[in-house]
């Protein structure tokens, strides 16, 4: 399932996915491959991405059923 | 085995030995982050396994007393395919390369320059009269042929990678 919440966040920021892959410290492919639903964070990355765009967990991470 | 033979060897033992020596005093050390780090780990356990089934396959063939090649030339053969696949693997999930694009380019040239020379021991050792079979059983100059292969296959799979990482990236 892709993750519009976080591509809509980053872009939010004006930020690209290299940029936010920069400030997280992870590839440029990983980012892209989360907001693509190919690859499940951590918990570690999930609160590292959440910090750098400003938003909760729940804000980017929790999908309503 | 003569010295023409031994001698790619010794250079890519040279060439790991320093890539090794470098990595222990955390010099140009590749960092891959959690998903890389998996995918590699992926890639390592379906190459392993894929050695296991290959040495699988050859015990049965000996066994069963069919012999297509010498017990070292099955052994590097069932080395160069599995080590190829790991590598083959870790590029397709974008897991071999760095974020350095200076280090990216050079491992596409290292593919190419390694293939062109194994490529070049199996044309010279085809010129002074060796064969790819003798006896009914692949010989040693097959080994340079199949290297030479993986090597380019290796090189013009990571060109690509990252011709469609670039135009990804700009995008």
């Amino acid at each position: 399932m892709k993750n519009l919440k976080l591509k809509s966040a980053r872009a939010a920021l004006d930020l690209s996915q290299q940029q936010l892959a920069e400030k997280v410290g992870v590839s440029r492919q990983t980012i892209n491959a989360i907001e693509k639903g190919d690859y499940n964070p951590t918990i570690k990355l999930c609160v590292a991405i959440c910090k750098v765009l400003g938003k909760t967990l729940d804000d980017l991470f929790w999908n309503e059923l | 085995m003569n010295f023409s033979v031994l001698l790619p060897v010794i250079i890519a033992v040279a060439a790991i030995l320093i890539v090794i020596i470098a990595r222990l005093k955390n010099k140009n050390k590749a960092s891959y982050d959690e998903r890389q780090t998996l995918a590699r780990y992926s890639a390592f356990r379906t190459s392993f396994i894929f050695l296991l089934f290959y040495c699988l396959i050859c015990a049965t063939l000996y066994i069963l007393d069919i012999k297509w090649s010498n017990t070292a030339v099955q052994m590097f053969i069932g080395c160069i395919l599995s080590f190829s696949l790991f590598i083959a693997l870790c590029i397709l999930k974008d897991a071999y390369f760095s974020d350095t694009p200076k280090r990216n380019v050079s491992s596409v040239i290292f593919f190419f320059l390694f293939g062109i020379m194994t490529l070049y021991y199996f044309i010279s050792g085809f010129a002074k009269g060796n064969t790819l079979f003798m006896n009914g059983q692949i010989s040693t100059l097959a080994l340079w042929l199949i290297f030479s292969i993986c090597l380019f296959v290796l090189g013009i799979i990571a060109l690509i990678k990252l011709i469609l990482d670039k135009r990804r990236s700009e995008s």
